[in-house]
C-alpha cells in the first residue's frame, strides 16, 4: 500500500514537472507580451539608426546583439566625424597660415599702433571661427544629453512595470525615484548651464588677445566650480542609488520570503506548487528584466558614440592647431585654441559622467534580486 | 618687374634726389613721392597673384567671408604707413600722426561687422 502511494506520488510529481517544462515557455511569452507596450515605447524613443540595430521582437529573439551592425555603426560615425572635423580643421588651419603670413608682413610697419589695429582685426576673425565651432559642439552635447534623458524617461515605465511584477516594490520605487531625480537634475542643470558656460569661457579667453587683460583664471575657476558641483551631485546620486537599493532589496526579499512561507505553510495541498509557480514566473521576469536592461545599456552606450567621437576629434584638432600657432609665434590665436581644447575636454567629462550615471542605474536595476529569491 | 630692375631704378632715383637736394629741394621731394608710389604699385602688381591664390584657396571654406577684412585692414595699414613716412620725410610729424590715427580708426571701422558678429554670438550670455 505504501509503495503504491509512493509510486502514485512520483507519477503526479513527474506530470507536474512536465507541465512546467511544457508550459514554461508559454509563461515566458505571456509575461513578455504584458511588457510589450512599454518596450515598444522605449524602442520608439531611440533614434532610428540605433533602434534598427536591435531585433524587432527582442524579448523573443535568441540574439539581441548583432556585433557586426554595432561595429558598422561605430565605423560609420567615425568616418562622418572625421569628415566634419577635417573641414573645420582645414578652415582654421588655412586661417592661421593666412593670418600669420599677413601679420609677418604687417610687422614690417614702423608704426606699432597700426600693427596692433591689424592684430585686432585678425584676432576677431579667428575668434569668430573658433566660437562657431565650440558653440556647435556645445549644441551637439546639449542635444545628446536631452536625447539621453528622453530615452531614460521612456525606460522608466518599463522598469517600474517589471520591478513591480517581480515583487520588488521597494527597490523599484527607490530606483525610479532616484532616476527621475537624476534626469531632472541633468536636464535642469547641465543642459541649461552648458551653453552659457561655454560662451562665457570663450568670451573670457578672447579678452586677453583683444584687450590685453588676462582673465584666464576666471575661466578656469568657472569650469572647476561647475565640474566640482556636477561631480558632487552625481556622487550623491550614486551613493543614494546603491545604498537605498541595498536596503530596499533586503526589504523586498524579506516580504516575499514571508509571503512564500505563508503560502507554503497555510495553503493546503497546493501551497508548495504555488510556491514553485511563483519561482517560474520570477525566473521568467528575471530573463526579461536582464534583456530589457541590457538593451537599454547598449542603446545608451551607442547614443554616446557620435558625441564622444566628435568631441575627441575636435579636441585633437584644437590641440594640434594650438601647437601650430605656438610654432608660428601666434600667441593670441594659440591661447584661444587652448581654451577651445579645454572646453572640449570639459564637455567630454560631462558626457561621460552622465552616461556612466545612467548605466549605473540600469545595472542596479538588472542586478536587483528578483523578488522571489 | 624683376628685383634687380627695381633696385636699379631706386638707386637712380636716390642719386637724383641727392643731386636735386642741394639746389632744388622741392624737386627731390616730388621725386621721392613719385618713387614711393611707383614702388608701391610695383609691390601691388607682384602681390596680385598671391591674393588671387589666397582667394582661390579659401573659396570653398567657411573662412572665405573673413579674408577680405584682413586684406583691407592690411592694405589700409600700408597705405597709411607710406603716407605717414612721406609726411615725416618732409618734416610734418603732426600730419603723420593724424594720418596714422585715421588709419587706426579706419581699421576699427572695417572690423565693426566682425565685432558685431562676435557680440551677437555672446549676447545670449548676457540675456
Amino acid at each position: 500500500m505504501k509503495k503504491c502511494i509512493l509510486f502514485l506520488f512520483f507519477i503526479i510529481a513527474s506530470i507536474f514537472c512536465l507541465c512546467f517544462i511544457c508550459f514554461g515557455n508559454d509563461i515566458h511569452k505571456d509575461i513578455a507580451s504584458s511588457v510589450d507596450g512599454e518596450l515598444s515605447n522605449f524602442m520608439d524613443s531611440l533614434p532610428n539608426d540605433i533602434s534598427s540595430l536591435f531585433p524587432t521582437d527582442p524579448l523573443n529573439s535568441n540574439n539581441i546583439i548583432n556585433e557586426k551592425s554595432i561595429i558598422d555603426y561605430i565605423i560609420s560615425y567615425i568616418f562622418s566625424g572625421v569628415d566634419n572635423v577635417a573641414r573645420s580643421f582645414v578652415s582654421i588651419f588655412t586661417l592661421i597660415i593666412v593670418t600669420c603670413a599677413l601679420s609677418s608682413i604687417c610687422n614690417s610697419l614702423s608704426n606699432s599702433a597700426l600693427n596692433n589695429a591689424f592684430k585686432l582685426c585678425s584676432t576677431l576673425c579667428f575668434s569668430i571661427t573658433i566660437f562657431h565651432s565650440c558653440v556647435g559642439l556645445a549644441e551637439l552635447t546639449s542635444a545628446y544629453i536631452k536625447t539621453l534623458c528622453r530615452v531614460m524617461n521612456a525606460f522608466l515605465p518599463l522598469m517600474s512595470t517589471m520591478g513591480i511584477m517581480s515583487g520588488a516594490i521597494s527597490s523599484t520605487t527607490t530606483n525610479c525615484a532616484i532616476s527621475v531625480l537624476a534626469i531632472t537634475l541633468v536636464e535642469g542643470f547641465l543642459v541649461v548651464c552648458l551653453m552659457p558656460l561655454v560662451k562665457s569661457c570663450l568670451t573670457i579667453s578672447m579678452v586677453k588677445p583683444i584687450g590685453g587683460c588676462n582673465l584666464s583664471g576666471i575661466s578656469k575657476t568657472i569650469k572647476t566650480a561647475f565640474t566640482s558641483v556636477s561631480v558632487f551631485v552625481m556622487s550623491i546620486l550614486f551613493f543614494l542609488l546603491s545604498a537605498k537599493n541595498v536596503l530596499a532589496q533586503g526589504n523586498d526579499s524579506l516580504s516575499i520570503k514571508t509571503a512564500r512561507f505563508a503560502i507554503s505553510s497555510f495553503v493546503p495541498i497546493v501551497g508548495a506548487s504555488i510556491n514553485d509557480a511563483l519561482r517560474t514566473v520570477s525566473s521568467s521576469l528575471g530573463v526579461i528584466k536582464s534583456t530589457c536592461g541590457i538593451i537599454a545599456i547598449i542603446a545608451i552606450a551607442l547614443l554616446m558614440v557620435p558625441i564622444i567621437i566628435h568631441l575627441l576629434l575636435y579636441k585633437l584638432s584644437f590641440g594640434f592647431l594650438g601647437s601650430v600657432c605656438k610654432a608660428l609665434n601666434c600667441s593670441s590665436e594659440g591661447e584661444i585654441l587652448e581654451e577651445a581644447d579645454s572646453l572640449c575636454g570639459f564637455m567630454l567629462v560631462l558626457v561621460a559622467c552622465t552616461c556612466v550615471m545612467f548605466i549605473f542605474a540600469l545595472t542596479i536595476f538588472i542586478n536587483t534580486a528578483v523578488g522571489v529569491a | 618687374m624683376s628685383e634687380l630692375k627695381l633696385c636699379g631704378v631706386i638707386f637712380c632715383a636716390l642719386s637724383l634726389i641727392v643731386v636735386f637736394k642741394s639746389f632744388k629741394a622741392e624737386y627731390s621731394l616730388f621725386i621721392r613721392i613719385a618713387m614711393t608710389i611707383g614702388v608701391t604699385i610695383a609691390t601691388l602688381l607682384i602681390i596680385q597673384p598671391v591674393l588671387s591664390y589666397v582667394e582661390s584657396l579659401t573659396s570653398n571654406l567657411t573662412i572665405n567671408k573673413y579674408i577680405p577684412y584682413l586684406l583691407k585692414a592690411l592694405g589700409i595699414a600700408f597705405i597709411v604707413q607710406i603716407t605717414a613716412d612721406c609726411c615725416n620725410d618732409v618734416g610734418e610729424g603732426t600730419l603723420a600722426e593724424r594720418v596714422c590715427l585715421f588709419g587706426k580708426i579706419q581699421i576699427v571701422v572695417i572690423s565693426l561687422p566682425l565685432i558685431d558678429a562676435l557680440l551677437s554670438l555672446t549676447k545670449d550670455v548676457i540675456k
